[in-house]
């Protein structure tokens, strides 16, 4: 009897402990009144070095908002709509494409996107392939080993895809004799130039900086097709952020290159400056989504 | 001198800057060595951290995607600490062979990350998957192989570094002991060098002094070097040949002195015994005269068969030779009336020379003349200087026992106040004289005697054989005639005469 007491005890104490350390974990990653702030990144280009990019801004917002801001980076594109939706990030840099799905999905607000250097605040996908490769047309396209980045990217696979529909290819998985998603814009781009694809998506911004750095790129990879202009990755934050820190967040971003260690942090986001944004915006983004048969309420995917 | 031991002490200093500059050289080498070892030494903790990231990078390789999903930021740091170490064994490191293979290593952890980060964000699984995990693992295992090579080489460095930095300790060492060793032998044989030069040349010019206390005047102190201690030395040994002459002059000026003073000493004595004869012989003269008067009166009285006619003649015969002697004693006390004519003083010598001729050859003397000529005149009483000629003459004779020479000759010289004042104590004025020299080479005059040769009575002759009248007659004639008379002789050797004469200047 007594024996049967403690165990009963013991099962309470146990559910008790595992409730609380439960609570402790999930707690300081979402609640706004927490001590830091998470926001997340895309792994647009190479993982390292787009943690190295955004390190500088992490430590001027906190410096300017009087909260650690930390960064953290995902393996995949779709993560980040289950990060937000599990209140793992509090906002993120997010993709066109990303951030549309975000909005309709989750409700996410967007704050401010950076102006690039050529000094506008958009981008667009890039259909390449290379030069020896003999592809010319869509038509040539098929049979050929094709480099998507993630299904839940604009340039690197919203844009093909509503590209080969416009030019007839209904069904992508059968037109082609082989098609994998890379991640990122320059491990799709890598793959082109490796051989390991014969045809790639990527986004300009992205494509631009990889030809600066890679001479060999410059010599053997050719653009085929590009899209029209979508917004660049945007700060959007949760809808249930407070209205104070998001106004710091958004304020602080679009004053950032008044100061001299804002255009040091600029300088280091390849960018000219920050300017606001809102839901309008993704509105070509929608459209292209459209072409491409994705429903964005209800947009599913699976990697392959 | 001074060169010397400026040259001496710049050979040491040289030396000991020698030895210091070697020994800086080791040291500055070693402390080089010291910090490079230093530096491996903390490039060893990079190196490990770089080992450490490099394991955690490999353990996510082969991990599924799900993993680097939860642990991408981990990944993320570990791959960047990687870069970091890489880099930061690039700024460690500068010598080229080993730059070239950190950027070589580098070049691979950059390749790791572009891998890498495809491995990450690869969707697709199956071939692609795992030929990015081999492309990675492959990459992860040459950076291993690389750090590992890196890690042979350092300790091998290390080995090599600490080895020659003991070697170059260790010599260090035994350059500072020969340094000072050195040194220390250079400077005793430099400092006995300069001791030996300084105090050689200083002990002989003690004994250089030394010898010249003693008396030994005129030492010279023998040096053989061209320093300052020869200028020293040249300037004692004039000194001591200054002081040399100085004595002589000294010890000739004090027999001069001497000469001078027994000379005035004779001539006092030849005065006051002038004085005394004469008047003694102008009295006794007078008396002689009246005696002899009337010895003649008596002797003409007396007949010549009378019998005391006898002691009449020798008492007249006593009286003549006492008459000779006051004449004589006269002569010499310059009270005898002269009479002065101008006569030269060759036909004198001559006249003298012929009367004697005989008896010179009968004792084998050979007389030999001289002469000035043409003759010098003196103006004088030819009677008195055929007289003191004779004396001398017969003086020489007699000192000449076996035969021998006599040389007479005559010079005029123009004696001066030096020679006036040399020989005050004669009574003459400075001018034109006839030098009249009468040398034999007979037995010679004992020094002893030579001062009172000219006195009234002294003789060496013997007894009977001399009055001991014809020198002082011949001094007493000579000091009539204004000149003077010396002597000069050797026991042994001979007797020279010297007598000046004023030579006559007829008025104008």
């Amino acid at each position: 009897m007594l024996q049967t007491s403690s165990c009963i005890v013991s099962r309470y104490l146990s559910a008790v402990i595992t409730f609380v350390l439960f609570c402790c974990l999930i707690v300081p990653g979402t609640a706004n009144g927490k001590e830091s702030l998470t926001l997340g990144l895309l792994p647009e280009m190479n993982v390292f070095s787009q943690s190295k990019r955004f390190q500088p801004l992490a430590v001027y917002l906190s410096k300017k908002i009087g909260k650690e801001v930390r960064f953290t980076i995902l393996s995949r594109y779709g993560n980040i709509i289950k990060s937000l939706q599990k209140k793992q990030v509090d906002g993120a840099f997010l993709g066109s494409f990303t951030g549309t799905l975000a909005i309709h999905q989750l409700g996410v607000e967007p704050l401010a996107r950076p102006v690039n250097l050529d000094g506008s605040s958009m981008y667009f996908g890039h259909i390449f392939v290379r030069k020896d490769s003999g592809i010319m047309t869509v038509d040539d396209m098929k049979g050929k080993i094709m480099a998507f980045v993630e299904q839940a990217t604009t340039a690197g696979y919203v844009f093909p895809l509503s590209y080969l529909q416009l030019h007839g290819v209904e069904k992508y998985q059968d037109f082609f004799k082989e098609y994998y998603f890379t991640g990122s814009h320059d491990a799709s781009i890598s793959a082109v130039l490796s051989g390991n694809a014969d045809i790639g998506a990527a986004k300009n911004t992205v494509f631009d900086h990889f030809l600066e750095t890679n001479p060999r790129a410059r010599r053997e990879i050719v653009i085929l097709a590009s899209s029209l202009a979508v917004p660049s990755n945007g700060l959007c934050v949760s809808k249930d952020m407070d209205t104070e820190l998001k106004n710091k967040l958004k304020n602080t971003l679009l004053r950032m290159k008044e100061d001299n260690e804002g255009k040091k942090v600029l300088k280091v986001l390849r960018a000219l400056d920050f300017v606001e944004t809102n839901k309008e915006d993704y509105e070509v983004v929608e459209k292209m989504a459209s072409h491409a048969n994705i429903s964005l309420s209800n947009y599913q995917y699976e990697n392959k | 001198m001074k060169k010397r031991i400026v040259l001496s002490f710049v050979l040491i200093f040289s030396f000991f800057v020698l030895g210091a500059g070697v020994l800086l050289y080791h040291l500055f080498s070693s402390s080089s060595n010291l910090r490079y070892l230093i530096g491996l030494h903390e490039i060893g903790d990079i190196r490990q951290e770089l080992s450490y990231n490099l394991q955690n990078v490999q353990l996510y390789v082969l991990s599924p995607p799900v993993i680097f999903t939860e642990h991408l930021d981990k990944v993320i740091e570990s791959v960047d600490l990687l870069d970091e170490s890489i880099r930061a064994c690039h700024d460690c490191h500068h010598v080229p062979g080993i730059r070239a293979e950190i950027e070589s290593t580098e070049l691979l952890v950059a390749d790791l990350k572009v891998e890498m980060s495809h491995l990450i964000t690869l969707v697709s699984e199956g071939d692609r998957r795992r030929d990015l995990q081999r492309n990675v693992s492959d990459l992860s295992n040459k950076i291993k192989d690389q750090v590992h090579e890196m890690v042979i080489r350092a300790a091998t460095t290390i080995q090599s570094k600490s080895d020659s930095v003991m070697s170059a300790i260790d010599k260090s060492y035994v350059y500072l002991a020969f340094t000072m060793l050195l040194v220390l032998l250079l400077a005793f044989f430099v400092a006995q060098y300069l001791t030996k030069s300084v105090t050689k040349p200083i002990k002989s010019l003690m004994e250089g002094s030394s010898e010249i206390a003693a008396g030994r005047w005129g030492y010279q102190v023998a040096y053989d070097g061209k320093d300052e201690f020869a200028e020293l030395v040249g300037i004692f040994n004039t000194m001591s040949r200054s002081l040399y002459t100085k004595k002589r002059q000294l010890h000739q000026q004090m027999d001069e002195l001497k000469n001078a003073q027994n000379q005035l000493i004779q001539a006092e004595r030849l005065t006051a015994l002038g004085s005394m004869a004469g008047g003694i012989a102008h009295d006794f003269n007078n008396i002689l005269g009246a005696m002899m008067g009337h010895l003649s009166i008596l002797r003409k009285t007396i007949p010549q068969d009378h019998d005391n006619i006898a002691m009449l003649e020798t008492v007249e015969k006593a009286g003549f030779r006492a008459s000779d002697l006051v004449n004589q004693l006269l002569t010499f006390s310059r009270k005898k009336t002269t009479k002065p004519l101008p006569l030269p003083i060759s036909t004198i010598i001559t006249s003298v020379v012929s009367i004697l001729d005989s008896t010179m050859k009968n004792n084998k003397i050979t007389l030999t003349l001289n002469l000035f000529e043409p003759s010098p005149i003196v103006y004088g009483d030819s009677t008195q200087l055929e007289q003191v000629l004779m004396n001398l003459c017969v003086n020489a004779r007699d000192s000449m026992k076996d035969g021998g020479e006599i040389k007479i000759s005559t010079v005029t010289r123009y004696l001066d106040e030096q020679f006036v004042e040399k020989y005050k104590h004669v009574d003459f004025d400075p001018g034109e004289f006839v030098q009249i020299i009468v040398a034999d080479n007979g037995s010679g005059i004992e020094k002893k005697n030579l001062t009172q040769i000219f006195e009234p009575f002294f003789t060496t002759k013997g007894e009977g054989k001399g009055t001991g009248l014809g020198l002082s007659m011949v001094y007493g004639i000579v000091q009539a005639h204004g000149g003077c008379c010396f002597v000069d002789s050797t026991l042994g050797q001979g007797s020279t005469f010297t007598i000046y004469l004023p030579v006559h200047s007829p008025p104008h």
